[in-house]
This record gives C-alpha cells, sequence and structure tokens, in this order.
C-alpha cells in the first residue's frame, strides 16, 4: 500500500498494519495526530520546545506499547493518555516556578490592542495584546496540573468529558469539577484585562 | 532444580545493592564556601535531527545559536570544589578541563579553566558568572561534528 | 434569577448543557446585569483565546512540528538498539559489568546524565581573560537571553 493509500485508512488499520512490521503505517499516525498533540501539550507544558519533546517522546512511548492497545477502543484516546501523563511529568520536572515572559514579538510589530474584539481570538490578535498572553500564560501555569489538562482537552482539543474523563482516569463529576475552577481562575485573568 | 537464571537475577540484585552502597559512600558531601561546576559535554553535528532531552531548558538556546541539526550529551560531570581547589574533568577525544573557583564577592562565582589536548593548551580563560550561570565553550571538532562545553556554576 | 443562579448556568451555557428554554430566561438576566454579563463574556472567551495561545506556539514551531515523523522515527531506532544490546549484555555480562562499576565508583566521583536537565538561572558572564597556544578563540555574546559562547577555533582546522 502507498504513502497517499494510507491517508484514508481507520487508526485500526494503521495498528495492526504497524505491528506487522509497518513502520511506515505508525508514521501515517503521527501525521495524523502531530498537530492536536502539539496544542494539547503545549497548553499543558507552556513551552514549545518542551512540547515538542513530550509528543515526541509521547509517540515513540506509543510505538513499543502498541501491542497494549485494545482494538475497538479509540487510538487518540488511548494515545492522549500517554501523551497527557508525559506533559505532566515534563511540567513537574521543568520545575517552572520562575515566571517565563509570554514573548512572541516575532510574530507582530504592532504591539496596539486590537480592535472591535472583546477579546483576541486569533493568534494574530492576541500577539497584539503581550499583555493579555502573557497573563493569561501565568495563569494557565498556575492551574493544577490535572485542572490544566482538563481545561486544555476540553477547550484547545474539543475532547468530549467523557473521553477527559478516559484519558485522565476519573470520573466526569471530577472533569467537570476541575472545568469548573479552572475556567473560574482564567474568568478572573481576562476579566481584570479588560477592565484594565 | 532451581532456575540459572532466576538466581542470575538474584545475585545481580544483591550485587547491586552492595554496589549502591558503596557509591553512597563515595559522594562527598557538600560543604561551605565550595562551588559546584557541572560540565556537560554535547556533540553537536549535522547527522539526524534528535536532540537530547537531557539538555533542558538549553534545547531552544542551542538551536537558536548554531545551525547544527542534531545536539547529543556524551557525557555530564559534576565537582565540588573549594576555592583555589583545581577540579580536572576528563572529556572526549584524550582532552580535558582543568577549573579553579577563584576568590569572589556575594553571589558570584570566577572560575579559571584550562582546556587540554593532551599537551596542547587549546584554551585558558578567566570567567565571571553568577551562581546558577552557565556560559559554553564549543569549537573543537568531535568524530563528523563539534563538542560543545556546557558550564554552569551552582 | 440571582447572580449565583445565573453563573451556574453561564457554566453549563459553556458545556453545551443549557437547556434552550433556560438559555433565553440567562439572556434576560444578563441584559440587565453588566457583572454577569461580563462573566459570560469571559468565559464565552476562554476556549478561543486558549486556542489562540496555542495557535501562536504552533506557527513558530512549525518547521519543527513538520518534522515530527523524523524525529520519532530516529528514537524508534535508537530504543531498537538499546534494546539489543541490554537483552545481550542482560543474559551474559553482567559479572564482569558489575566489577568494572565497583572499581569506577572507588576511582572516580559520580558522573551522571540523567539529572535533572539544565536550568540555568542566568546567561550574565565576565571574561577577564582568554588566551590559547594552539587556536583562534572568539567569543560570542548574542544578548542577556542567550549564552555566551568561547568558540575555539584551532590553527590548521576550520
Amino acid at each position: 500500500m502507498n504513502e497517499r493509500e494510507k491517508g484514508g485508512v481507520p487508526d485500526d488499520a494503521l495498528i495492526r498494519m504497524t505491528l506487522a512490521g509497518d513502520d511506515g503505517a505508525f508514521g501515517e499516525l503521527v501525521e495524523r495526530y502531530k498537530g492536536r498533540a502539539f496544542a494539547v501539550a503545549v497548553g499543558i507544558v507552556g513551552d514549545g520546545d518542551d512540547a515538542l519533546d513530550v509528543v515526541q517522546d509521547s509517540f515513540i512511548k506509543a510505538y513499543y506499547k502498541l501491542k497494549e492497545f485494545r482494538f475497538g477502543s479509540n487510538f487518540y484516546t488511548w494515545f492522549y493518555r500517554l501523551l497527557v501523563n508525559q506533559a505532566i511529568d515534563r511540567w513537574r520536572k521543568s520545575a517552572r516556578s520562575a515566571e517565563v515572559p509570554f514573548d512572541e514579538s516575532w510574530l507582530s510589530e504592532d504591539s496596539s490592542p486590537p480592535d472591535g474584539f472583546a477579546y483576541p481570538r486569533t493568534p494574530e490578535n492576541l500577539a497584539r495584546d503581550r499583555e493579555l498572553g502573557d497573563a493569561l500564560q501565568r495563569a494557565v501555569d498556575a492551574l493544577p496540573e490535572y485542572h490544566r489538562a482538563v481545561i486544555v482537552l476540553r477547550e484547545v482539543d474539543g475532547m468530549a468529558y467523557d473521553e477527559i474523563a478516559k484519558v485522565l482516569g476519573c470520573s466526569v463529576g471530577t472533569v467537570m469539577s476541575r472545568l469548573h475552577y479552572a475556567r473560574g481562575k482564567l474568568r478572573e485573568t481576562l476579566k481584570s484585562h479588560r477592565e484594565g | 532444580m532451581p532456575n540459572p537464571e532466576l538466581r542470575g537475577r538474584a545475585g545481580a540484585s544483591v550485587l547491586s545493592f552492595f554496589l549502591l552502597l558503596l557509591l553512597l559512600a563515595a559522594v562527598p558531601s557538600e560543604a561551605a564556601d565550595t562551588v559546584t561546576i557541572d560540565v556537560g559535554a554535547v556533540y553537536a553535528s549535522n547527522e539526524g535531527t534528535s536532540i537530547d532531552p537531557a539538555l533542558g531548558k538549553i534545547r531552544g538556546k542551542l538551536r537558536s545559536m548554531f545551525n547544527y541539526t542534531s545536539y547529543r550529551m556524551l557525557d555530564r560531570k559534576r565537582r565540588s570544589l573549594s576555592v583555589g581547589e583545581t577540579g580536572e574533568f576528563e572529556l572526549p577525544d584524550r582532552r580535558s578541563m582543568r577549573a579553579t573557583p577563584l576568590p569572589a564577592r556575594g553571589d558570584k562565582v570566577r572560575l579559571s579553566i584550562r582546556l587540554s589536548e593532551g599537551p596542547r593548551n587549546l584554551l585558558t580563560t578567566t570567567l565571571g558568572l553568577r551562581r546558577g550561570g552557565m556560559v559554553l565553550v564549543g569549537g573543537p571538532p568531535h568524530q563528523a561534528g563539534v563538542l560543545i562545553l556546557i558550564i554552569s556554576a551552582e | 434569577m440571582d447572580c449565583g443562579t445565573a453563573l451556574g448556568k453561564i457554566n453549563a451555557k459553556a458545556d453545551g448543557l443549557l437547556p434552550r428554554q433556560e438559555e433565553a430566561e440567562l439572556a434576560d438576566h444578563l441584559a440587565g446585569c453588566p457583572a454577569c454579563a461580563a462573566d459570560d463574556a469571559a468565559i464565552s472567551a476562554t476556549g478561543p483565546v486558549l486556542r489562540a495561545l496555542t495557535g501562536i506556539r504552533a506557527m513558530r514551531n512549525a518547521p519543527a512540528l513538520d518534522a515530527m515523523w523524523t524525529r520519532v522515527r530516529a528514537g524508534i531506532d535508537e530504543g531498537r538498539d538499546t534494546r539489543r544490546r541490554s537483552s545481550w549484555l542482560a543474559r551474559w555480562s553482567w559479572i564482569p559489568a558489575a566489577v568494572v562499576i565497583a572499581l569506577l565508583a572507588l576511582v572516580f566521583s559520580p558522573s551522571r546524565t540523567d539529572r535533572p536537565p539544565f536550568h540555568p538561572s542566568s546567561f550574565e558572564v565576565a571574561v577577564e581573560d582568554v588566551e590559547s597556544d594552539t587556536a583562534t578563540v572568539a567569543l560570542v555574546d548574542k544578548g542577556e537571553d542567550l549564552p555566551t559562547v568561547i568558540w575555539i577555533i584551532e590553527d590548521a582546522k576550520s
């Protein structure tokens, strides 16, 4: 099967092909999920370089644990469990007690606030409002790890509550309470920025 | 008849335990007025694109500063030295680094560093940095790339 | 509707769990309560702003993300080599390996690459003097956010 045909192949089939010795099939899984995985990892660890390492290490770990995967369940839920645990471990080891300023000056030279939006909703608009980006990053970093994981999986990845519960190994009730706590903290940051 | 593999593993565990005790006994305890010097030897090359996670926060810095695509930590050594005491760090390719803490004030650290390759003096320098600070010394060839030393002082 | 109830309904709306009729009741409350309206705006914006924050990081790291399969494959190959070596060593060499480790532990100070990764707190360096008998030495200082580099260019080598 050539590379192009692999594009529409279901995850289960790619996993079977990988277990049969076709590493290219695993490459297809990497391509399929690396973007979402990166978004979740960077939401939890806060640093792009660390997030890349977390994603890389998680895929490598997934490759060697692939024989433990239960066919019929979702690959991305199973993989996200590895990813979130790697990300939280990395966060703990990096001990980001020193504040890392949000500096994305490379993206935009214009430092004036955005027009016409209560809050910036695109990367370009957010890059112009550096103070908000900085404050929000600090607020996310200050969340306990599992609360951070919940809000990232829900708000950034759009994962359903029962899937989040499976990834984190907790109940849907715990997911909801962590989500509300995290939202409350971020809400205060957003509100205080708007009120200036 | 006892399983030879199990007996072998049990023996390895017992020996490892005693070796661990030996290692712990050999570790020097930290004293006041000492400087702990940490030296990481990194192999930088254009072979592959992997960047050793052991490099931590400076991975991004290395990528910004150099054009190499791969960075691998070959070795990492740490010595606690009193002011005036010289410590020797063996490095790849018959090189070695000798470091001596010099008198300094406050949270500053001053180091006299000499990098040699056999009898050849590659570098002699005196540096002042903050405790927890870092400096890189690089350039000596290693295999298909170069060696970069990450020197930090605590 | 009091503000405490309204906040609960705002969260439920954000979760997609608020029935339509209650949405309309909430909208009425928000129209007359600036404080709750501000809460609603902030909670509704949480997702988009977090995604924008992630989007910035993703754009910055896009080239490395593109090369992710190359990196993963290199890691898998490295893992295979390590496992092959480990399996051979585990079976045949533990006795001589243990003796060598004991001797090294006695002669040398501990040397590990598995300590926590580097976390420099400062790149501020003052180079008081520098010399070499056999090389040209260059000092590279690209600002306080990057470490100072002493670069050795050995004579008769590039």
